[in-house]
């Protein structure tokens, strides 16, 4: 008996073993479980790194206001290496400061994988700090090299997962957590623009495009997924569920979070009639959708056009204070406060302090090394060559540093110049100067960082090694000062345009650009909204005065053609570098262009006084230097092209396209992938799916910029030295002739009688 | 009215020109290229300077020199100015300001200099006409106050020989000497002042000159000259110093141009020296290069007459007599009456004439001290000209005029600008001032390529005249002490007085002068600058290249410092009369004294003084055979047999002898005048003899060389002295 009682509780345990898992799948419709790879929080892909006898390592991730975090798994594959200590090597995970776990570092079995579940307890909603700090020796005595290069451990950053287990809260119906609800900071957002009438129109076009620019904003850099779509008024089902339902739109089309913008009139269809009653003037209001209470529903309204425009751009600015309250009546935005550029845009002839960029007072000592200040820089900022950048450095250092103590400055990744940190008894610079060529800053987004490297002065095997001292500080009060500058660029110019957003944008404007739909398929529209969204970018703010329109006469001198390719389209791009159907030489995979070798005298003077190009070198003969000349279409391909606008000296057309067969957001997702984005150069670009990537330059440039003659010389001379000095020299002797010929004939004047000397 | 709209037009074209010429070379200049760029032009300009140089092309050639020389300073200033000038902190942006301020004041006077010398005029001397009755009368006038009467006796007694019809010519003594206030003064001065007066009447007596004085010393000496304009009726006046002793063919070389063009009021010529200046002399550089002095007077004299603004300079010229009635006679407001009177005559639209034919010979002063007296007066008298009567202002000068004028009275504010250059290395290297905001390679894109041009420039315009680093080593012994000389008058324009040069100095003995005192301040300074410099150089690498040029600089200076320094070693001068070297094939003529036979023997005159000379003979002379009358014929039948004895024999040069001229009566001394300073010939041929170019590089390692010789002889010099006293004062 007992026996058996004993068998059948086993039996009994061994099935709800076996049914365990299968029972915890059983989850509520709002659970989460999301993966990631631990290198998708870091910037590089790269594994973390951690030498020396102690070093540690911080990632940032993220857990939205939208979910109910559970815990968070993380799975480690670590290897170390094979001649530490083991008594005294050990890896510590940190969750917020507070101790996950501890692994201890076996030099025998280097490859090493460990599993930690951190509780809720250390969770927050917000960016968590995941800190992986390790202690690591190769001899039990003290007398060791603390940066002997066999002390190290790596966490494979892309075996090594993390995964948040979460609930989705009942979305919160108030428009002041509008930017918390749409960064739900979990992988790419993905959002629905609803369109309730068949026609497309100039405005919806606008609207649509502020919204997403909105909502590109408050999403940063997280990727932003979006869909456009027509939709028809729903008749619920008569049911017990579906009686509260608010909203006249079928729950099968809303897989996303979700905005219905439009006039009262256009939209009133699908609206409730406490809603309705509620359009008033400029309407603004975020309710729960009926089937997904987990997503919501905002709607952008209002009376007439200029009132939903209001409204658009109301949830576009992402500073204003929306209420408590589900929806609200904007009665007024005034834009007389927004500079034309923003705020981490440097304007040149100017002085900033570090703060203005966010940069705080930063120290330096043994745990953090380095600080970084960004900032961006105009793409058409044209400077001469001796125009220097002043950084005025508000700095100190600790004591008792070594003489080889420094901080390195580096611009943009690349080292630039140091601070030696040379007195023996410290010091404090409150006006520390260093100048860096503004030439040595490229258009964009710049990063210059602060490296410092603090040695101590007492060294050597069994030294009581004290780093306290090891300190250094750089405070927010330091200055930036850009000299005054010219503004000229090269157009077209892909790379610029990647870096900058010019010419499409200038500053935080887009007045002098135009953006064309080539159709009016949601995936265009879609694609068309995202691009300009992407532009915000470079403004950091919303692009208010653009104009994205359907229309083929536009005044503007930079236009963006966006679409699917037809036979309708071809006529378009008869000025194109590509005429695609046509002869051309198609971005392909070669390594160099083939050049003429050898020239004419003619083909050599016209080149060294008149042309742009360099001496023509021979490219090796291998086939991936061969240039073919083809008829080609798209294919499966995607192409974004850029020329001087056939109609305008000053302006440049963007064509970003794609068959009418193929998805263009599909392919314009994959575009602004960083890998594919950073890619960008040249005037041509195809890409497809699979990322494969080739660029070409093609056709004439042109300068763009002041109609400055002394900047335009300067710039062209500094080009061509030879022209410069075949202009110089004639010039000098004709003025020298000139006065040879005044001379003579004051002396015949003034001094008759001495007038043989005249020659 | 066809030929006025011509003229017009012509005028308008000239003016287009020369504004299209101006601008295109403004905005060219203002195009701030790519180094890379900017170096290649550089070094393309650079060549052909050299080349221009070397191959001279002319008149166009000259022109086409300084445009581009002139293009690259221009690029320069222009880059300095533009980019060169930031704020970094006070006392930085002060030194980098006064330095940019000397810069531009070197770059102004580079700017005035091409122009007053872009085509020097060599004017010949226009002849008399046949008939002497038509020509002008002449008062020959010799203002003196306290020279030697030895000196001035050579001066009267060669106004006598000058070549004009008699009753054409009057020479006159003006003795400020001699005055009433001086003669009635209640001490010492007195009874010299009466030996002397009296001594200058008879001398005046015996040549037959008439003697000038006035009551009081008012005006120094354009009051001097003016109080006896009264006395005169010439319609000429020729001015002579005291100790300017004219040749005979003066008028001749000069009346001419007063017969020629009534708009003439000046016939200025140069001031030939027959003693070195004690810079030339303590440095050793007598007869092995061209003097100081040749610079203005066989260079910018002749530039300044080209845009018809030479000037009067105080001696050695002839003015027009209605001329300077029409000014109210000379000018006296400043302390030089000369170029103030010659200005206000350019300003009425009186002309003048510079002929560059020696016909005077001067002397100079001896000491250094003496020469700073001089040189400190004419500092201060353009500068008082500068505030006083600035041509910018005066309203009838012509555009070129003003610009000729103005770089006449600019020069004298060189010492702000030497002394900045002194100090301006050490400010950098002790204080760490940023005052040049350049880094290398600026420095060789723009400040090399201005320097070589500057160099190149004045040795294309003035190699024949004045060798390279000359001006640099008599500005920077003139700066310290003009400084303050030219701080007095901007500070009182009406405060300076007239300092008489004192002339006809002997030193005994070598000495160091009491001057030096200074110098060894800012020698000691800057070899400590460079020193320090130097151990800069190897412990900051990171800022080795500023470093470097700052320690080359420094050094520039110390070696400027240090000749400067050797010039003020003063060597001895026993003798009165200076030595002229000449080469005259002449006759001795001697009396054999066993048989009464005259006998000719042929000599080579090898220098002359107005004491006597030395002569060559083919083999020696049986001294004890000749009796005691022996003349030396000179083959210039003008000149009559001069009574000399034999005074030494030079042991050393077997067949050289020195012979001691006699005079007797004032025909004879007349005669002797005549033959030492009488011929203009003489001193033409003796300027060109003075020291040919021996090119750029050659010329700066002698400069070199000099300055560290002198300059370490005066230092040992002065340490020996002052272990002498040490061990005097303790033993």
């Amino acid at each position: 008996m007992p026996k058996i009682i004993f068998i059948i509780i086993y039996f009994v345990y061994f099935l709800l073993s076996a049914l365990q898992p299968a029972l915890a799948k059983e989850e509520s419709p709002g659970a989460l479980h999301k993966t990631w790879p631990l290198g998708h929080f870091m910037t590089n892909d790269e594994p973390i790194q951690l030498k020396n006898t102690n070093d540690s390592y911080t990632i940032n991730f993220p857990i939205a206001d939208r979910v109910e975090p559970e815990s968070v798994e993380l799975k480690l594959v670590i290897s170390n290496s094979n001649l530490l200590k083991t008594n005294r090597a050990q890896l510590v995970v940190l969750i917020n400061g507070f101790v996950a776990g501890q692994i201890k570092l076996d030099p025998i079995n280097s490859e090493t994988q460990a599993k930690f579940t951190l509780a809720r307890e250390y969770l927050k909603n917000d960016y968590n700090q995941l800190t992986f700090r390790v202690a690591q020796h190769y001899t039990d005595s003290q007398c060791e090299d603390s940066s002997a290069p066999e002390l190290w451990t790596r966490v494979n950053s892309i075996k090594s997962t993390l995964t948040i287990n979460a609930d989705k809260k009942t979305v919160d119906t108030r428009l002041s957590q509008l930017g918390s609800l749409i960064n739900d900071r979990l992988g790419s957002y993905s959002l629905s623009i609803l369109r309730s009438e068949d026609t497309v129109s100039d405005d919806y076009l606008y609207w649509g495009a502020i919204v997403t620019q909105g909502v590109k904003l408050r999403l940063k850099y997280v990727p932003l997924s979006l869909n456009e779509q027509r939709i028809k008024p729903y008749q619920w089902p008569q049911s017990n569920s579906t009686q509260n339902a608010q909203f006249a739109i079928d729950p099968e089309q809303l897989k996303h979070d979700a905005v219905l913008i439009g006039t009262k009139q256009q939209i009133g269809s699908f609206l409730p009639d406490s809603i309705l009653q509620s359009i008033q003037g400029a309407y603004l209001g975020i309710f729960r959708q009926d089937k997904a209470p987990q997503r919501f529903i905002l709607i952008i309204s209002g009376i007439d056009n200029q009132e939903v425009t209001k409204a658009v751009q109301a949830f576009a600015l992402l500073n204003l204070g929306l209420p408590d309250t589900a929806w609200t009546i904007i009665k007024d935005i005034d834009f007389g406060a927004m500079a034309s550029t923003s705020r981490q845009t440097v304007v040149p002839g100017s002085t900033y302090q570090f703060s203005r960029f966010g940069f705080t007072d930063s120290v330096f000592d043994r745990t953090n090394s380095s600080t970084n200040l960004a900032f961006y820089i105009p793409a058409d900022m044209y400077s001469t060559e001796e125009a220097q950048v002043s950084i005025n450095l508000d700095l100190a250092y600790g004591a008792a540093l070594r003489r080889d103590s420094v901080i390195n400055i580096k611009l943009n990744g690349l080292f630039n110049q140091a601070i030696p940190l040379k007195e023996a008894s410290g010091a404090h610079y409150s006006n520390y100067q260093i100048n860096i060529p503004l030439r040595s800053f490229q258009p964009g987004l710049n990063n210059l960082s602060f490296e410092a490297v603090l040695t101590p002065s007492e060294y050597g095997e069994c030294s009581f090694i004290q780093t306290g001292n090891l300190i250094a500080s750089i405070y927010q009060n330091s200055t930036l000062t850009f000299p005054k500058t010219g503004s000229a660029a090269t157009l077209p110019d892909l790379k610029l345009f990647e870096r900058t957003g010019f010419p499409l944008v200038k500053g935080a404007s887009a007045d002098q650009s135009a953006f064309r739909l080539l159709d009016t398929s949601s995936d265009t529209i879609a694609s068309a909204w995202h691009f300009i969204a992407h532009l915000t970018t470079f403004t950091h703010a919303p692009i208010f005065d653009l104009h994205i329109t359907q229309d083929k006469n536009l005044s503007q001198p930079n236009q963006l053609l966006i679409g699917k390719l037809s036979e309708k389209t071809h006529e378009i791009f008869t000025e194109a570098p590509i005429e695609l159907g046509k002869l051309n030489q198609f971005p392909y995979v070669n390594q160099e262009l083939q050049r003429q070798i050898e020239e004419s005298f003619g083909e050599w003077l016209y080149r060294t006084f008149l042309s742009e190009n360099s001496k023509p070198v021979a490219a090796e003969i291998i086939p991936n230097n061969a240039l073919i000349t083809q008829t080609s279409g798209l294919g499966e391909k995607y192409l974004l092209m850029s020329y001087p606008a056939p109609a305008n000296d000053e302006g440049v057309v963007f064509a970003l396209l794609s068959n009418k067969e193929q998805s263009l957001y599909t392919g314009l997702s994959e575009l602004l992938t960083p890998k594919l984005w950073n890619q960008l150069q040249g005037n041509i670009v195809v890409w497809d799916k699979q990322q494969n990537f080739n660029s070409l330059q093609q056709g004439d440039t042109f300068t763009s910029g002041e109609k400055n003659t002394k900047l335009t010389y300067i710039m062209h001379f500094s080009r061509h030295p030879w022209q410069w000095l075949a202009i110089i020299v004639p010039l000098l002797m004709l003025s020298a002739w000139l006065i040879h010929k005044l001379l003579n004939r004051y002396q015949k004047n003034a001094h008759p009688q001495a007038s043989g000397h005249v020659d | 009215m066809e030929c006025h709209n011509r003229s017009e037009g012509l005028k308008i074209g000239t003016f287009l020109c020369l504004f299209l010429i101006f601008a295109s070379f403004f905005f060219l200049a203002g195009l701030r290229v790519d180094l890379i760029t900017q170096a290649h032009l550089s070094v393309l300009l650079l060549i052909f300077l050299l080349f221009i140089k070397h191959f001279k092309f002319g008149y166009y050639g000259r022109i086409l020199f300084i445009t581009l020389s002139s293009f690259i300073v221009l690029r320069y200033f222009l880059w300095r100015v533009n980019y060169t000038l930031v704020y970094q902190d006070f006392f930085s942006f002060i030194g980098a300001v006064t330095l940019f301020a000397a810069e531009l004041y070197g770059g102004l006077m580079f700017f005035f200099s091409v122009f007053v010398n872009i085509r020097p005029l060599e004017r010949k001397s226009l002849p008399l006409p046949k008939n002497s009755a038509l020509w002008p009368s002449v008062d020959v006038i010799i203002p003196s106050y306290d020279e030697p009467i030895e000196l001035v006796k050579i001066t009267i007694a060669a106004a006598k020989n000058i070549a004009y019809p008699s009753d054409k010519i009057a020479v006159y003594l003006l003795d400020d000497g001699g005055t009433d206030q001086k003669l009635n003064a209640q001490d010492e001065r007195r009874a010299a002042a009466h030996q002397r007066q009296a001594q200058f009447k008879s001398v005046c007596s015996t040549f037959g000159i008439t003697y000038l004085s006035r009551e009081r010393n008012e005006n120094a000496k354009a009051g001097n000259m003016n109080a006896a304009l009264k006395h005169l009726s010439g319609e000429l006046i020729l001015v002579l110093d005291a100790d300017h002793v004219p040749t005979v063919d003066i008028l001749e070389k000069t009346v001419g141009s007063f017969v020629q063009d009534e708009k003439v009021f000046l016939v200025q010529t140069p001031h030939f020296f027959i003693n070195p200046d004690p810079i030339e002399k303590n440095l050793s550089l007598s007869n092995r290069m061209p003097s100081e002095n040749f610079m203005f007077y066989k260079a910018i004299q002749l530039g300044l007459d080209f845009w018809q603004s030479s000037f009067f300079c105080g001696s050695a010229a002839l003015l027009r007599r209605k001329a300077l009635d029409e000014v109210g006679g000379f000018n006296g407001v400043t302390i030089t009456e000369d170029s103030e009177t010659a200005l206000k005559l350019h300003n009425l639209g009186w002309t003048s004439h510079y002929v560059m034919h020696p016909v005077i010979s001067g002397l100079q002063p001896e000491t250094f001290t003496s020469f700073m007296v001089q040189r400190m007066r004419w500092a201060q008298g353009m500068v008082q000209n500068f505030i006083l009567h600035n041509p910018l202002v005066l309203p009838n000068l012509k555009i070129w005029q003003r610009i000729c004028y103005l770089s006449n009275m600019t020069f004298w504010f060189f010492p702000f600008a030497r002394v900045v250059f002194l100090i301006s290395p050490g400010l950098y290297l002790f204080f760490g001032l940023k005052i040049y905001n350049a880094n290398a390679d600026e420095f060789f894109s723009y400040t090399l390529p201005y320097l070589a041009a500057l160099l190149l420039t004045n040795h294309f315009l003035f190699s024949h005249v004045r060798w390279a680093f000359v001006s640099e080593i008599y500005e920077t012994m003139q700066s310290l002490f003009s400084i303050r000389a030219v701080l007095a008058v901007l500070k009182n324009p009406h405060h300076p007085e007239f300092s008489v040069t004192p002339k006809m100095e002997t030193l005994e003995h070598d000495f160091i002068s009491p001057l030096a005192a200074p110098f060894y301040w800012i020698i000691f300074i800057t070899a400590l600058a460079a020193g320090f410099g130097i151990w800069q150089f190897f412990n900051y690498p990171e800022e080795r290249s500023l470093i470097g040029i700052t320690v080359f600089w420094a050094l520039f200076n110390l070696l400027l410092l240090l000749a400067a320094l050797g010039a003020l070693y003063e060597h001895r001068q026993r003798r009165v009369n200076p030595r002229i070297p000449i080469h005259i094939d002449a006759m001795l003529r001697v009396t054999i004294a066993h048989n009464s036979h005259a006998l000719e023997i042929p000599v080579t005159i090898k220098d002359i003084s107005m004491g006597g000379g030395s002569l060559v003979f083919e083999y020696a002379l049986a001294l004890e055979t000749i009796t005691k009358d022996i003349f030396l014929v000179i083959p210039d039948k003008s000149i009559l047999p001069i009574k000399v004895t034999l005074a030494n024999t030079f042991k050393d040069k077997q067949h050289s002898y020195g012979v001691k001229y006699e005079h007797s009566t004032p025909q004879e001394y007349l005669n002797i005048v005549r033959f030492v300073h009488g011929d203009s010939g003489k001193w033409v041929r003796i300027q060109q003899n003075l020291g040919t170019d021996p090119g750029l590089i050659k010329s700066m390692s002698f400069m070199v060389n000099i300055g560290v010789y002198h300059g370490l002889s005066h230092i040992k010099r002065a340490l020996s002295s002052t272990f002498k006293k040490i061990i005097i004062r303790y033993a």
